[in-house]
């Protein structure tokens, strides 16, 4: 069961399948799969996209855009992990950094900021959670002083993901230590390549590197506040809604049963158990599908809640796992090894499934985060804070 | 292939050389300490020489090369734990064969395992024979061995993950309170604890009495499904309870997710070792 396109969202469909299929995207992502320590992203592939408009399509046209609907960041997204092109700087930047620039920013910020975002020339990183707040931001350390003419940030954010490619992140930080934790938090957005911003890496199981990125004193000018003074959490709120429609996970879950379905059919033909379970899962994930197309529909209307996002993230996000299990258990051992060696489960993919999937229950708010906001909705559950939990935090 | 005589099976070869319960405890304690699994392997292989009459001496490891990824030539074995350092490999199927290092050649694999894979190749060497004999009681029962032990490493490797998810609930406070004071994470930890307490009873029972059983293969296959999907799951929600901290190339967390994920179908999928528990031919790894 598909989501009902027009005419025009099947073209862009099109179009933008025929430049993902072109030779030197598959050349430049065979590369990077190659040599997944250095940590790189597709740069001509996303320039590609970007000069057709199509990186970040539903922006308006003066900033790169194509004045298309939500839908048509949908579509791409979709298509990038159909064609296996390296999504995460396209989340990190665009759908999520530009989705909250798009929001908060004013007129000045956005003309300076999303242009190269959506030309695939910059890319952009999110900074919020910390080492002791992860789910619960309220409860985050990293302070703006005031100075002449701007902030002083001081504070150690973690993690991020490909953190060391980006030109500039959206920092939390504490401008306000008296009332509520929540109302004392401001966005700022900050030079990553300044000499009192430190980038460190932290080697990790997943198959991103983690960083920890620390600010020693960085200057940040006013007109590189974004949105109010002491008004960040409500930004924060709104721009994870837009952040958690699942479409992404969902994307990346249907990609990984058809690879399912694959190795089914080369190594374990005719075993029920495994026939049962791959119908099941694509039953599930036409359903997280056309949930999260829901949400884009509620995102044109204006009209997104918290508590239908949080549903579609977790219940998208536990599909990847379930996949991932399945791959593993269809290939047995094989699916351990790494990409290059012989007979390795589709050359390495199972492998990094693996790898990838503890971390889609954790990203963008944890599935303990999304249910708790799912059963508040519900009128159930202790209130708290929790309704904003935030990006890459620890469980709950 | 060289033959060498084997000692009188009479003599050697009855159900007391292996000490089942003893092994089963031994590969729970490894699970619990998060140890390698390679020894498991290498002590049955050892158990199966000393069946034979060949007891190897202490400093002698014998890496065991596994009947499920033979090439069907017996040259060739994938997926062989153990091979750095051992001195002789044995393969156990469909007869009993020892090779000397001297003999083969082994090709690290690169996996997202803890701990060395190898393919081993003979190319030219045929090995020596040890048993061909069918009916054999300790080859028989080789498989149904492997098995059990497996399940006792899964199920130290499921209690090590649920005793690092407690800990960590109980320390880590958001929202202003430990969050395994949360009813949703506390019962999620309680409900694989009551699994485990129960598995590990039936894992005792099964190691004690399998190789007198009617169907010592089922028993033991049932047993270690059973074990790897709660490894499975225990290991991958204490990581997620351990959030990204534990996905530190440094936290245990993840080393236990790993661990349980590699093993848990060292011998087939649990779905399979419940439909299907008879011993694998070659090239069915999976």
């Amino acid at each position: 069961m598909e989501p009902m396109l027009t005419p025009d969202e099947r073209r862009f469909r099109e179009e933008v399948a025929a430049l993902l299929r072109r030779p030197e995207v598959t050349a430049e992502c065979a590369t990077l799969a190659a040599d997944p320590g250095k940590d790189g992203y597709p740069v001509r592939t996303y320039r590609l996209l970007g000069e057709h408009g199509m990186l970040a399509p539903d922006w308006p046209r003066r900033y790169g855009g194509l004045d298309g609907p939500v839908t048509y960041q949908a579509i791409l997204q979709e298509e990038l992990a159909r064609h296996d092109v390296q999504d995460t700087v396209f989340i990190n930047a665009v759908k999520n950094a530009g989705a909250l620039l798009m929001l908060a920013a004013d007129a000045d910020q956005k003309a300076r900021y999303l242009p190269s975002l959506a030309a695939g020339t910059a890319t952009m990183v999110l900074l919020y959670s910390e080492r002791e707040a992860g789910s619960d931001l309220a409860s985050l350390r990293t302070r703006a002083d005031r100075v002449d003419g701007g902030w002083r940030l001081t504070g150690v954010k973690r993690p991020s993901v490909k953190t060391r490619s980006a030109a500039h992140g959206i920092v939390a930080a504490r401008t306000t230590r008296t009332g509520r934790a929540e109302a004392g938090i401001t966005l700022f957005i900050v030079r990553m390549r300044d000499e009192t911003v430190r980038v460190r890496l932290l080697e990790t199981f997943n198959p991103e590197p983690f960083y920890e990125v620390a600010f020693d004193g960085t200057f940040v000018a006013d007109d590189d506040v974004l949105g109010p003074v002491d008004g960040g959490w409500f930004m924060l709120s709104a721009g994870l809604a837009i952040e958690r429609t699942g479409l992404d996970y969902n994307a990346k879950a249907r990609r990984w049963l058809d690879v399912a379905g694959e190795r089914i059919r080369a190594v374990a033909s005719g075993r029920a158990e495994f026939a049962d379970r791959l119908v099941d899962l694509r039953t599930q994930a036409a359903a997280g599908r056309l949930l999260a197309w829901r949400l884009l529909q509620r995102q044109i209307e204006g009209d997104l809640s918290a508590e239908e996002a949080a549903m579609s993230k977790w219940f998208n996000a536990e599909l990847g796992a379930k996949v991932a299990r399945l791959c593993l258990e269809v290939d047995g051992t094989y699916a351990v090894l790494e990409r290059g060696e012989p007979d390795a489960a589709r050359t390495g993919m199972v492998a990094a499934m693996l790898s990838e999937a503890p971390g889609l229950r954790l990203s963008a708010g944890t599935s303990e985060v999304m249910l708790h906001i799912v059963a508040s909705g519900l009128g159930l559950g202790a209130a708290s804070g929790i309704a904003s939990g935030l990006s890459m935090g620890a469980a709950s | 292939m060289s033959r060498v005589r084997p000692e009188p099976h009479s003599s050697v070869m009855t159900r007391a050389d292996f000490d089942d319960g003893g092994a089963h405890s031994l590969a729970v304690r490894a699970g619990l300490a998060g140890g390698a699994y390679a020894p498991l392997e290498q002590s049955l292989a050892a158990g199966l020489l000393a069946a034979h009459g060949l007891p190897p001496d202490a400093e002698t490891t014998v890496a065991l090369l596994p009947a499920d990824t033979a090439d069907g030539k017996g040259r060739r074995w994938d997926l062989v734990a153990g091979a750095t350092g051992a001195a002789q490999f044995l393969a156990t199927g469909p007869a009993l064969v020892i090779f000397d290092r001297s003999e083969v050649s082994c090709h690290s694999r690169r996996s997202i395992a803890r701990e060395d894979f190898h393919r081993v190749e003979a190319a030219d060497a045929t090995g020596r024979v040890l048993c061909e004999r069918p009916g054999c009681p300790s080859c028989d029962l080789a498989t149904a061995r492997a098995r059990c032990r497996t399940a006792g490493y899964l199920w130290g490797i499921a209690r090590a993950s649920i005793d690092a998810a407690v800990l960590r609930t109980k320390h880590r406070r958001q929202f202003g309170r430990a969050i395994g004071d949360n009813q949703a994470i506390a019962f999620r930890i309680a409900a694989l604890t009551a699994r485990a307490e129960a598995l590990g009873r039936l894992g005792e029972a099964v190691a004690s009495r399998f190789a007198g059983a009617d169907e010592p293969l089922r028993h033991t296959s049932e047993l270690l499904a059973a074990c790897a999907d709660l490894a499975m799951e225990a290991s991958a929600e204490s990581l997620h309870l351990h959030g990204v901290e534990g996905l530190l190339a440094s936290a245990t967390a993840q080393d236990l997710y790993r661990t349980a994920h590699t093993f848990a179908v060292r011998h087939g999928s649990p779905s399979r070792l419940r439909l299907e528990p008879q011993p694998y031919g070659r090239s069915q790894a999976r």
